[in-house]
Protein backbone atom coordinates (compact mmCIF):
# COMPACT_ATOMS: atom_id res chain seq x y z
CA UNK A 1 0.00 0.00 0.00
CA UNK A 2 1.43 3.16 -1.06
CA UNK A 3 1.34 6.69 1.04
CA UNK A 4 0.09 8.53 -1.87
CA UNK A 5 -2.98 6.60 -2.51
CA UNK A 6 -4.21 4.80 -0.22
CA UNK A 7 -6.39 1.43 -0.30
CA UNK A 8 -9.27 2.03 1.13
CA UNK A 9 -10.36 -1.27 1.13
CA UNK A 10 -7.72 -2.05 3.24
CA UNK A 11 -8.16 0.38 6.22
CA UNK A 12 -12.20 -0.41 5.92
CA UNK A 13 -11.01 -4.42 6.19
CA UNK A 14 -8.61 -3.51 8.99
CA UNK A 15 -11.34 -1.18 10.84
CA UNK A 16 -14.02 -4.28 10.45
CA UNK A 17 -11.99 -6.77 12.17
CA UNK A 18 -11.59 -8.66 8.53
CA UNK A 19 -7.67 -9.23 8.66
CA UNK A 20 -5.46 -11.44 9.54
CA UNK A 21 -2.62 -11.70 12.30
CA UNK A 22 -0.34 -11.05 9.47
CA UNK A 23 -2.38 -9.05 7.21
CA UNK A 24 -2.63 -6.68 10.31
CA UNK A 25 0.89 -6.57 10.60
CA UNK A 26 1.76 -5.43 7.76
CA UNK A 27 -1.05 -2.45 7.97
CA UNK A 28 0.43 -1.69 11.33
CA UNK A 29 3.54 -1.41 9.77
CA UNK A 30 2.29 0.60 6.72
CA UNK A 31 0.92 3.18 9.91
CA UNK A 32 3.91 3.74 11.06
CA UNK A 33 5.43 4.43 8.03
CA UNK A 34 4.82 7.86 7.59
CA UNK A 35 2.88 10.94 9.02
CA UNK A 36 0.18 11.08 6.24
CA UNK A 37 -0.55 7.49 6.62
CA UNK A 38 -1.06 8.21 10.49
CA UNK A 39 -3.20 10.85 10.07
CA UNK A 40 -5.36 8.98 7.48
CA UNK A 41 -5.85 6.33 9.22
CA UNK A 42 -6.71 8.19 12.45
CA UNK A 43 -8.89 10.34 10.39
CA UNK A 44 -10.82 6.48 9.24
CA UNK A 45 -10.95 5.73 12.84
CA UNK A 46 -12.60 8.40 14.11
CA UNK A 47 -15.12 8.03 11.28
CA UNK A 48 -15.43 4.33 12.41
CA UNK A 49 -16.01 5.20 15.57
CA UNK A 50 -18.68 7.94 15.28
CA UNK A 51 -20.80 5.97 12.58
CA UNK A 52 -21.49 3.09 15.23
CA UNK A 53 -24.94 4.20 16.21
CA UNK A 54 -28.09 3.33 14.95
CA UNK A 55 -30.95 5.53 14.78
CA UNK A 56 -33.90 3.86 17.24
CA UNK A 57 -37.28 5.05 16.26
CA UNK A 58 -39.42 6.49 19.28
CA UNK A 59 -42.77 5.02 18.05
CA UNK A 60 -43.16 2.18 15.45
CA UNK A 61 -46.72 1.90 16.25
CA UNK A 62 -46.35 -2.17 16.35
CA UNK A 63 -50.05 -2.65 17.69
CA UNK A 64 -51.33 -0.55 14.66
CA UNK A 65 -49.01 -2.20 12.32
CA UNK A 66 -50.26 -5.48 13.52
CA UNK A 67 -54.31 -4.29 12.90
CA UNK A 68 -53.10 -2.97 9.31
CA UNK A 69 -51.31 -6.75 8.37
CA UNK A 70 -54.64 -8.72 10.01
CA UNK A 71 -56.47 -7.08 7.55
CA UNK A 72 -54.53 -8.43 4.34
CA UNK A 73 -53.82 -11.63 6.32
CA UNK A 74 -58.14 -12.38 6.38
CA UNK A 75 -58.64 -13.18 2.99
CA UNK A 76 -56.33 -15.55 3.04
CA UNK A 77 -56.10 -17.64 6.10
CA UNK A 78 -59.83 -18.69 5.72
CA UNK A 79 -59.11 -20.58 2.28
CA UNK A 80 -55.51 -21.35 3.91
CA UNK A 81 -56.52 -23.07 6.69
CA UNK A 82 -58.99 -25.47 5.22
CA UNK A 83 -58.37 -27.90 2.52
CA UNK A 84 -61.91 -28.58 2.08
CA UNK A 85 -62.75 -24.49 1.78
CA UNK A 86 -59.35 -24.65 -0.86
CA UNK A 87 -61.60 -27.09 -2.88
CA UNK A 88 -64.97 -25.39 -2.35
CA UNK A 89 -63.40 -22.12 -3.03
CA UNK A 90 -61.57 -23.21 -6.58
CA UNK A 91 -64.82 -25.20 -7.77
CA UNK A 92 -67.02 -22.21 -6.79
CA UNK A 93 -64.41 -19.77 -9.00
CA UNK A 94 -64.17 -21.92 -11.85
CA UNK A 95 -68.20 -22.28 -11.71
CA UNK A 96 -68.37 -18.31 -11.71
CA UNK A 97 -65.64 -18.01 -14.29
CA UNK A 98 -67.23 -20.49 -16.33
CA UNK A 99 -70.87 -19.00 -15.93
CA UNK A 100 -69.07 -15.05 -15.98
CA UNK A 101 -67.37 -16.08 -19.39
CA UNK A 102 -69.62 -18.48 -21.20
CA UNK A 103 -73.36 -17.49 -20.43
CA UNK A 104 -73.04 -13.55 -19.22
CA UNK A 105 -69.77 -12.56 -20.44
CA UNK A 106 -69.35 -10.18 -16.83
CA UNK A 107 -66.81 -7.12 -16.90
CA UNK A 108 -63.95 -7.66 -13.78
CA UNK A 109 -65.52 -4.37 -12.68
CA UNK A 110 -66.54 -3.06 -9.98
CA UNK A 111 -68.90 -0.14 -9.83
CA UNK A 112 -70.48 2.06 -7.11
CA UNK A 113 -72.83 4.58 -7.93
CA UNK A 114 -73.86 7.40 -5.24
CA UNK A 115 -77.21 8.30 -6.79
CA UNK A 116 -79.46 10.67 -4.68
CA UNK A 117 -77.15 10.40 -1.65
CA UNK A 118 -73.72 10.69 -0.67
CA UNK A 119 -71.86 7.23 -0.35
CA UNK A 120 -69.34 6.44 2.08
CA UNK A 121 -66.83 4.23 0.40
CA UNK A 122 -63.99 1.63 1.53
CA UNK A 123 -61.87 0.42 -1.04
CA UNK A 124 -59.95 -2.70 -0.84
CA UNK A 125 -56.64 -1.18 0.57
CA UNK A 126 -58.68 0.99 3.56
CA UNK A 127 -58.44 4.12 0.82
CA UNK A 128 -61.55 5.92 1.99
CA UNK A 129 -63.66 7.55 -0.89
CA UNK A 130 -66.85 10.01 -0.33
CA UNK A 131 -68.91 10.46 -3.74
CA UNK A 132 -71.01 12.99 -4.22
CA UNK A 133 -74.38 12.51 -5.68
CA UNK A 134 -74.87 11.54 -8.59
CA UNK A 135 -71.23 10.04 -9.14
CA UNK A 136 -69.87 7.02 -9.46
CA UNK A 137 -66.81 5.13 -9.25
CA UNK A 138 -65.35 2.03 -10.71
CA UNK A 139 -62.53 -0.21 -9.56
CA UNK A 140 -61.16 -3.48 -10.99
CA UNK A 141 -62.22 -6.81 -8.47
CA UNK A 142 -58.17 -7.35 -8.69
CA UNK A 143 -57.88 -3.73 -6.96
CA UNK A 144 -55.12 -4.61 -4.35
CA UNK A 145 -51.96 -3.18 -2.96
CA UNK A 146 -50.41 -3.66 -6.11
CA UNK A 147 -52.90 -2.11 -8.47
CA UNK A 148 -54.89 0.62 -6.34
CA UNK A 149 -56.57 2.63 -9.95
CA UNK A 150 -60.19 3.66 -9.78
CA UNK A 151 -62.08 5.62 -12.52
CA UNK A 152 -64.57 9.02 -11.41
CA UNK A 153 -67.52 9.96 -12.74
CA UNK A 154 -69.06 13.22 -10.82
CA UNK A 155 -67.25 14.26 -7.64
CA UNK A 156 -65.15 12.31 -5.11
CA UNK A 157 -62.84 13.27 -2.08
CA UNK A 158 -60.53 10.61 -1.15
CA UNK A 159 -58.80 10.32 1.66
CA UNK A 160 -55.93 7.28 0.35
CA UNK A 161 -54.03 5.24 2.84
CA UNK A 162 -50.45 5.62 2.66
CA UNK A 163 -48.61 2.95 1.06
CA UNK A 164 -45.14 3.99 0.00
CA UNK A 165 -44.61 1.16 -2.39
CA UNK A 166 -47.59 1.16 -4.46
CA UNK A 167 -49.06 4.25 -5.93
CA UNK A 168 -52.64 5.20 -6.32
CA UNK A 169 -54.19 6.35 -9.13
CA UNK A 170 -57.92 8.03 -9.89
CA UNK A 171 -58.55 8.34 -13.69
CA UNK A 172 -60.76 10.48 -15.06
CA UNK A 173 -62.47 11.46 -18.65
CA UNK A 174 -59.66 14.24 -19.02
CA UNK A 175 -57.00 13.03 -16.49
CA UNK A 176 -55.31 11.21 -14.00
CA UNK A 177 -54.70 11.74 -10.86
CA UNK A 178 -51.24 10.06 -9.00
CA UNK A 179 -50.63 10.20 -5.50
CA UNK A 180 -48.96 7.24 -2.78
CA UNK A 181 -51.13 8.36 0.78
CA UNK A 182 -52.69 11.81 0.84
CA UNK A 183 -56.53 13.59 0.67
CA UNK A 184 -58.06 15.27 -1.79
CA UNK A 185 -61.16 16.19 -3.83
CA UNK A 186 -61.82 15.70 -7.49
CA UNK A 187 -65.05 17.26 -9.56
CA UNK A 188 -65.41 16.50 -12.98
CA UNK A 189 -68.44 17.95 -15.38
CA UNK A 190 -68.64 17.95 -19.39
CA UNK A 191 -65.57 20.20 -19.72
CA UNK A 192 -64.14 20.76 -16.17
CA UNK A 193 -62.09 19.17 -14.09
CA UNK A 194 -61.44 21.00 -10.64
CA UNK A 195 -58.92 19.17 -8.49
CA UNK A 196 -58.29 20.84 -4.85
CA UNK A 197 -55.97 19.16 -2.40
CA UNK A 198 -56.27 18.56 1.68
CA UNK A 199 -53.01 17.46 2.55
CA UNK A 200 -50.09 15.85 0.80
CA UNK A 201 -49.22 16.15 -2.64
CA UNK A 202 -50.59 14.66 -6.01
CA UNK A 203 -50.01 14.61 -9.61
CA UNK A 204 -52.36 15.71 -12.43
CA UNK A 205 -51.77 14.24 -15.64
CA UNK A 206 -54.17 15.66 -18.32
CA UNK A 207 -55.12 13.25 -20.87
CA UNK A 208 -52.20 12.69 -23.54
CA UNK A 209 -49.80 14.80 -21.71
CA UNK A 210 -46.54 13.50 -20.57
CA UNK A 211 -45.34 16.22 -18.06
CA UNK A 212 -47.96 16.09 -14.79
CA UNK A 213 -48.48 19.36 -12.74
CA UNK A 214 -47.93 18.95 -8.84
CA UNK A 215 -50.44 20.34 -6.35
CA UNK A 216 -49.77 20.81 -3.00
CA UNK A 217 -51.73 20.90 -0.06
CA UNK A 218 -53.96 23.92 -0.05
CA UNK A 219 -54.11 24.21 -3.29
CA UNK A 220 -56.76 24.31 -6.17
CA UNK A 221 -56.49 23.87 -10.02
CA UNK A 222 -58.54 23.37 -12.49
CA UNK A 223 -58.41 21.81 -16.16
CA UNK A 224 -61.08 23.75 -18.74
CA UNK A 225 -61.36 21.40 -21.83
CA UNK A 226 -58.14 19.84 -21.25
CA UNK A 227 -55.71 23.01 -20.30
CA UNK A 228 -53.93 23.38 -16.79
CA UNK A 229 -55.08 26.96 -15.71
CA UNK A 230 -53.29 28.44 -12.79
CA UNK A 231 -53.03 26.59 -9.33
CA UNK A 232 -54.71 29.27 -6.79
CA UNK A 233 -54.57 29.02 -2.82
CA UNK A 234 -57.87 27.18 -1.52
CA UNK A 235 -60.74 29.29 -0.53
CA UNK A 236 -63.26 28.14 1.66
CA UNK A 237 -64.50 24.24 2.39
CA UNK A 238 -64.38 22.46 -0.56
CA UNK A 239 -65.48 18.91 0.78
CA UNK A 240 -68.46 20.20 2.65
CA UNK A 241 -70.79 18.52 0.17
CA UNK A 242 -69.78 15.32 1.96
CA UNK A 243 -72.19 16.35 5.31
CA UNK A 244 -75.14 16.71 2.66
CA UNK A 245 -77.96 14.07 2.02
CA UNK A 246 -75.75 11.70 3.48
CA UNK A 247 -76.59 9.19 5.75
CA UNK A 248 -74.05 7.87 7.02
CA UNK A 249 -72.93 11.44 8.62
CA UNK A 250 -76.43 11.51 9.87
CA UNK A 251 -76.17 8.32 11.76
CA UNK A 252 -72.88 10.14 13.20
CA UNK A 253 -75.04 12.98 14.13
CA UNK A 254 -77.82 11.27 15.87
CA UNK A 255 -75.74 8.15 17.42
CA UNK A 256 -72.38 9.09 18.76
CA UNK A 257 -72.71 6.43 21.02
CA UNK A 258 -71.83 4.14 18.11
CA UNK A 259 -68.59 6.32 17.22
CA UNK A 260 -66.90 7.33 19.90
CA UNK A 261 -64.95 4.12 21.70
CA UNK A 262 -64.51 4.31 25.42
CA UNK A 263 -61.46 2.79 27.03
CA UNK A 264 -60.52 3.24 30.63
CA UNK A 265 -58.95 1.95 33.61
CA UNK A 266 -59.51 2.19 37.40
CA UNK A 267 -57.54 1.78 40.79
CA UNK A 268 -58.09 3.19 44.14
CA UNK A 269 -55.31 5.59 45.40
CA UNK A 270 -53.91 5.57 48.59
CA UNK A 271 -57.08 7.53 50.28
CA UNK A 272 -59.23 4.83 48.98
CA UNK A 273 -60.48 7.06 46.42
CA UNK A 274 -61.13 5.64 42.74
CA UNK A 275 -59.37 7.47 39.58
CA UNK A 276 -60.59 6.41 36.49
CA UNK A 277 -58.64 7.12 33.40
CA UNK A 278 -59.25 6.27 30.10
CA UNK A 279 -59.24 7.74 26.12
CA UNK A 280 -62.08 8.38 23.30
CA UNK A 281 -61.14 7.47 20.48
CA UNK A 282 -63.38 9.34 17.52
CA UNK A 283 -64.28 6.83 14.62
CA UNK A 284 -66.67 8.37 12.84
CA UNK A 285 -65.66 9.58 9.32
CA UNK A 286 -66.59 13.22 9.08
CA UNK A 287 -68.29 14.18 12.05
CA UNK A 288 -66.21 16.19 15.25
CA UNK A 289 -67.55 15.84 18.85
CA UNK A 290 -67.32 17.99 21.69
CA UNK A 291 -69.37 18.30 24.99
CA UNK A 292 -69.19 14.61 25.54
CA UNK A 293 -70.96 13.32 28.47
CA UNK A 294 -69.66 10.01 29.76
CA UNK A 295 -71.97 7.75 32.77
CA UNK A 296 -69.37 6.09 35.03
CA UNK A 297 -71.37 3.61 37.30
CA UNK A 298 -69.25 2.31 39.84
CA UNK A 299 -70.68 -0.78 41.98
CA UNK A 300 -69.99 -2.30 45.70
CA UNK A 301 -69.96 -6.31 46.87
CA UNK A 302 -73.56 -6.15 46.96
CA UNK A 303 -74.09 -5.32 43.31
CA UNK A 304 -75.47 -2.16 44.62
CA UNK A 305 -74.26 0.47 42.11
CA UNK A 306 -74.17 4.68 41.91
CA UNK A 307 -73.76 6.51 38.11
CA UNK A 308 -72.28 9.80 38.04
CA UNK A 309 -71.68 11.97 34.47
CA UNK A 310 -68.63 13.03 33.19
CA UNK A 311 -68.28 16.40 30.75
CA UNK A 312 -65.83 16.43 28.72
CA UNK A 313 -65.69 19.86 27.00
CA UNK A 314 -62.51 19.00 24.38
CA UNK A 315 -63.22 18.47 20.75
CA UNK A 316 -62.52 15.34 19.17
CA UNK A 317 -61.45 14.63 15.41
CA UNK A 318 -61.78 12.31 13.30
CA UNK A 319 -59.58 9.09 14.35
CA UNK A 320 -58.10 11.31 17.24
CA UNK A 321 -58.48 10.42 21.11
CA UNK A 322 -59.41 12.70 23.85
CA UNK A 323 -57.70 11.36 27.34
CA UNK A 324 -59.72 11.76 30.24
CA UNK A 325 -59.45 11.28 34.18
CA UNK A 326 -61.36 11.70 37.22
CA UNK A 327 -61.55 10.62 40.62
CA UNK A 328 -64.31 9.49 42.20
CA UNK A 329 -65.93 10.19 45.83
CA UNK A 330 -66.07 6.63 47.08
CA UNK A 331 -63.33 6.61 49.96
CA UNK A 332 -65.67 4.82 52.17
CA UNK A 333 -67.15 2.66 49.46
CA UNK A 334 -65.53 -1.15 48.30
CA UNK A 335 -65.83 -0.12 44.76
CA UNK A 336 -65.31 -3.59 42.97
CA UNK A 337 -66.98 -2.71 39.56
CA UNK A 338 -66.74 -0.06 37.08
CA UNK A 339 -68.28 0.81 33.83
CA UNK A 340 -68.06 3.85 31.23
CA UNK A 341 -69.75 4.66 28.66
CA UNK A 342 -70.73 7.33 26.31
CA UNK A 343 -74.06 9.11 26.91
CA UNK A 344 -73.94 11.48 24.52
CA UNK A 345 -72.26 14.16 23.10
CA UNK A 346 -72.32 17.39 20.35
CA UNK A 347 -71.07 17.28 16.53
CA UNK A 348 -69.48 20.40 16.09
CA UNK A 349 -71.06 22.40 13.36
CA UNK B 1 -44.56 -22.29 10.88
CA UNK B 2 -46.71 -25.55 9.81
CA UNK B 3 -48.26 -26.07 12.88
CA UNK B 4 -48.30 -22.67 14.41
CA UNK B 5 -51.41 -20.78 14.18
CA UNK B 6 -51.81 -16.43 14.04
CA UNK B 7 -51.29 -16.34 17.79
CA UNK B 8 -47.52 -17.96 16.74
CA UNK B 9 -47.91 -15.76 14.56
CA UNK B 10 -48.71 -12.11 15.93
CA UNK B 11 -46.24 -13.10 18.98
CA UNK B 12 -43.69 -13.38 16.20
CA UNK B 13 -44.65 -9.83 14.82
CA UNK B 14 -44.95 -8.42 17.74
CA UNK B 15 -41.20 -9.72 18.92
CA UNK B 16 -39.60 -8.83 15.90
CA UNK B 17 -41.86 -5.71 14.68
CA UNK B 18 -39.85 -2.74 16.61
CA UNK B 19 -36.14 -4.33 15.27
CA UNK B 20 -37.10 -5.10 11.81
CA UNK B 21 -38.91 -1.47 11.40
CA UNK B 22 -35.25 0.60 12.84
CA UNK B 23 -33.14 -1.63 10.17
CA UNK B 24 -35.34 -0.80 7.47
CA UNK B 25 -35.78 2.67 8.71
CA UNK B 26 -31.76 2.69 9.16
CA UNK B 27 -31.54 1.77 5.10
CA UNK B 28 -34.11 4.10 3.71
CA UNK B 29 -34.77 7.04 5.86
CA UNK B 30 -38.54 6.72 5.70
CA UNK B 31 -40.29 5.73 8.52
CA UNK B 32 -43.75 4.84 6.36
CA UNK B 33 -41.76 2.93 3.72
CA UNK B 34 -40.04 1.31 6.45
CA UNK B 35 -43.01 -0.01 8.04
CA UNK B 36 -45.09 -0.46 4.56
CA UNK B 37 -41.33 -2.64 4.14
CA UNK B 38 -41.69 -4.88 7.18
CA UNK B 39 -45.67 -5.40 6.40
CA UNK B 40 -44.64 -6.93 2.78
CA UNK B 41 -42.46 -9.10 4.49
CA UNK B 42 -44.50 -10.83 7.19
CA UNK B 43 -47.18 -11.17 4.85
CA UNK B 44 -45.23 -12.78 2.80
CA UNK B 45 -44.59 -15.09 5.41
CA UNK B 46 -47.84 -15.84 5.85
CA UNK B 47 -48.98 -16.51 2.71
CA UNK B 48 -46.07 -19.18 2.46
CA UNK B 49 -45.93 -20.15 5.87
CA UNK B 50 -47.15 -24.12 5.15
CA UNK B 51 -44.21 -24.14 3.16
CA UNK B 52 -41.91 -22.77 5.56
CA UNK B 53 -39.93 -24.40 8.64
CA UNK B 54 -37.08 -21.81 9.97
CA UNK B 55 -37.21 -22.78 13.46
CA UNK B 56 -34.72 -21.26 15.05
CA UNK B 57 -33.66 -19.68 11.73
CA UNK B 58 -36.88 -17.47 11.60
CA UNK B 59 -34.58 -14.40 12.85
CA UNK B 60 -32.08 -14.71 10.56
CA UNK B 61 -34.80 -15.19 7.52
CA UNK B 62 -36.40 -12.08 8.33
CA UNK B 63 -33.37 -10.13 8.99
CA UNK B 64 -32.73 -10.85 5.13
CA UNK B 65 -35.96 -10.44 3.44
CA UNK B 66 -36.30 -6.84 5.32
CA UNK B 67 -32.88 -6.16 3.80
CA UNK B 68 -33.81 -7.39 0.19
CA UNK B 69 -37.04 -6.09 0.68
CA UNK B 70 -35.97 -2.45 1.53
CA UNK B 71 -33.03 -2.77 -1.78
CA UNK B 72 -36.25 -3.82 -3.96
CA UNK B 73 -38.18 -0.41 -2.34
CA UNK B 74 -34.77 1.47 -3.03
CA UNK B 75 -35.14 0.57 -6.45
CA UNK B 76 -38.76 0.98 -6.71
CA UNK B 77 -38.00 4.53 -5.53
CA UNK B 78 -36.21 5.79 -8.35
CA UNK B 79 -38.56 4.56 -11.04
CA UNK B 80 -41.38 6.95 -9.62
CA UNK B 81 -41.83 10.23 -8.79
CA UNK B 82 -42.05 10.48 -4.78
CA UNK B 83 -44.55 13.43 -4.62
CA UNK B 84 -46.26 12.93 -1.23
CA UNK B 85 -43.29 12.83 0.75
CA UNK B 86 -41.13 15.35 2.67
CA UNK B 87 -38.06 15.40 0.90
CA UNK B 88 -36.23 16.86 4.28
CA UNK B 89 -33.89 14.59 5.00
CA UNK B 90 -34.56 13.74 9.44
CA UNK B 91 -31.73 14.74 11.69
CA UNK B 92 -30.68 12.53 14.23
CA UNK B 93 -32.19 14.87 17.00
CA UNK B 94 -35.84 14.80 15.35
CA UNK B 95 -38.25 13.85 18.26
CA UNK B 96 -39.28 10.66 16.45
CA UNK B 97 -36.24 9.45 17.38
CA UNK B 98 -35.78 7.74 20.83
CA UNK B 99 -34.60 9.84 23.25
CA UNK B 100 -32.75 7.49 25.64
CA UNK B 101 -29.65 7.75 22.87
CA UNK B 102 -27.82 10.93 22.19
CA UNK B 103 -25.30 11.81 19.22
CA UNK B 104 -22.40 14.41 19.12
CA UNK B 105 -22.47 16.77 16.72
CA UNK B 106 -20.68 14.70 14.41
CA UNK B 107 -21.85 11.34 14.78
CA UNK B 108 -25.00 13.69 13.08
CA UNK B 109 -22.44 14.46 10.31
CA UNK B 110 -21.14 10.96 10.07
CA UNK B 111 -24.93 9.65 9.78
CA UNK B 112 -26.22 12.36 7.38
CA UNK B 113 -22.92 11.05 5.11
CA UNK B 114 -23.67 7.81 5.15
CA UNK B 115 -26.72 8.36 4.12
CA UNK B 116 -25.61 10.41 0.89
CA UNK B 117 -23.82 6.95 0.19
CA UNK B 118 -24.97 5.19 -2.99
CA UNK B 119 -27.50 2.69 -1.66
CA UNK B 120 -25.85 -0.13 -2.29
CA UNK B 121 -22.36 0.86 -0.88
CA UNK B 122 -24.54 2.73 2.02
CA UNK B 123 -26.36 -0.73 3.09
CA UNK B 124 -23.25 -2.84 2.89
CA UNK B 125 -21.38 -0.34 5.63
CA UNK B 126 -24.72 -0.34 7.85
CA UNK B 127 -24.65 -3.87 7.18
CA UNK B 128 -21.35 -4.40 9.15
CA UNK B 129 -21.59 -1.21 11.03
CA UNK B 130 -25.11 -1.30 12.70
CA UNK B 131 -25.12 -5.18 12.50
CA UNK B 132 -21.97 -6.18 13.11
CA UNK B 133 -22.03 -8.95 9.98
CA UNK B 134 -18.77 -9.92 8.76
CA UNK B 135 -18.20 -9.48 4.91
CA UNK B 136 -19.14 -13.14 3.87
CA UNK B 137 -22.23 -12.86 5.68
CA UNK B 138 -22.95 -9.40 4.34
CA UNK B 139 -21.89 -10.76 0.54
CA UNK B 140 -24.51 -13.94 2.04
CA UNK B 141 -27.31 -11.76 2.38
CA UNK B 142 -27.09 -9.18 -0.04
CA UNK B 143 -26.22 -12.22 -2.95
CA UNK B 144 -23.30 -10.46 -3.75
CA UNK B 145 -19.25 -11.36 -4.20
CA UNK B 146 -17.15 -11.35 -1.40
CA UNK B 147 -14.68 -9.22 -3.62
CA UNK B 148 -17.90 -6.46 -4.13
CA UNK B 149 -18.34 -6.29 -0.37
CA UNK B 150 -14.73 -5.32 0.41
CA UNK B 151 -14.48 -2.98 -2.05
CA UNK B 152 -17.79 -1.13 -1.33
CA UNK B 153 -16.57 -0.93 2.31
CA UNK B 154 -13.40 0.54 0.71
CA UNK B 155 -15.75 3.17 -0.87
CA UNK B 156 -17.57 4.26 1.30
CA UNK B 157 -14.83 4.86 3.98
CA UNK B 158 -13.30 6.74 1.43
CA UNK B 159 -16.27 8.50 0.25
CA UNK B 160 -17.20 9.70 4.00
CA UNK B 161 -13.46 10.42 4.52
CA UNK B 162 -13.90 12.75 1.72
CA UNK B 163 -17.24 14.36 2.45
CA UNK B 164 -16.05 14.89 6.06
CA UNK B 165 -12.67 16.22 5.69
CA UNK B 166 -13.47 19.29 7.10
CA UNK B 167 -14.70 18.07 10.83
CA UNK B 168 -11.50 15.23 11.40
CA UNK B 169 -8.67 17.58 10.43
CA UNK B 170 -8.81 20.78 12.81
CA UNK B 171 -8.63 23.76 10.54
CA UNK B 172 -5.02 25.27 10.79
CA UNK B 173 -6.12 28.75 10.19
CA UNK B 174 -8.18 28.65 13.15
CA UNK B 175 -5.25 26.87 14.99
CA UNK B 176 -2.89 29.71 14.13
CA UNK B 177 -4.61 32.31 15.13
CA UNK B 178 -5.54 30.49 18.61
CA UNK B 179 -1.67 30.52 19.19
CA UNK B 180 -1.22 33.77 17.67
CA UNK B 181 -3.91 35.06 20.37
CA UNK B 182 -2.82 32.86 23.20
CA UNK B 183 0.69 34.55 22.13
CA UNK B 184 -0.51 37.98 22.25
CA UNK B 185 -2.61 37.61 25.72
CA UNK B 186 0.56 36.55 27.60
CA UNK B 187 2.75 38.74 25.85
Amino acid sequence: MSAEKPNWHVVAAYLAGEMSADEKMNFEAWIKASKENELLFRESQILWKNSGKRIQLADVDTENEWQRLEQKMVSRSFFHDNLWMKVAAAIALLAVAIYGLIVLNLKDDIIIASGDHVATVYLPDSTRVWLNVNSSLVYADDFDQEHRKVHLKGEGYFDVRHDSLHKFVVTTEDASIEVLGTAFNVQEDSSTLTLSVEKGKVLLLPSGQKKGEEVAAQEIISLVNNVVMPKKKVDGDFSIWRKVRNPHYELEKSQPQKFLNVKFSWRKNAINQSVVEGNILNTASLAEYTNIDLAVTYSNLKGKSKTITIKIDGKIGNGEKLTFSKKLFDIFRDTQHMEVSVRGAEVVQ
Amino acid sequence: MQKNGKQDFEALFKNYHRQLVNLAYNLLRDKDLAKDVVQEVFLKLWKNKDELHFGEQIHHYLFRATVHTAMNAIRFQKKIVRIDDDPVIDTLTASEHRDDISYTELEVNVREAIDRLPPKCKTIYLLSRHEGLKYQQIADVLELSLKTVENQMGIALEKLRQDLKPFLTPNLLVIALLIAFVLWTIL
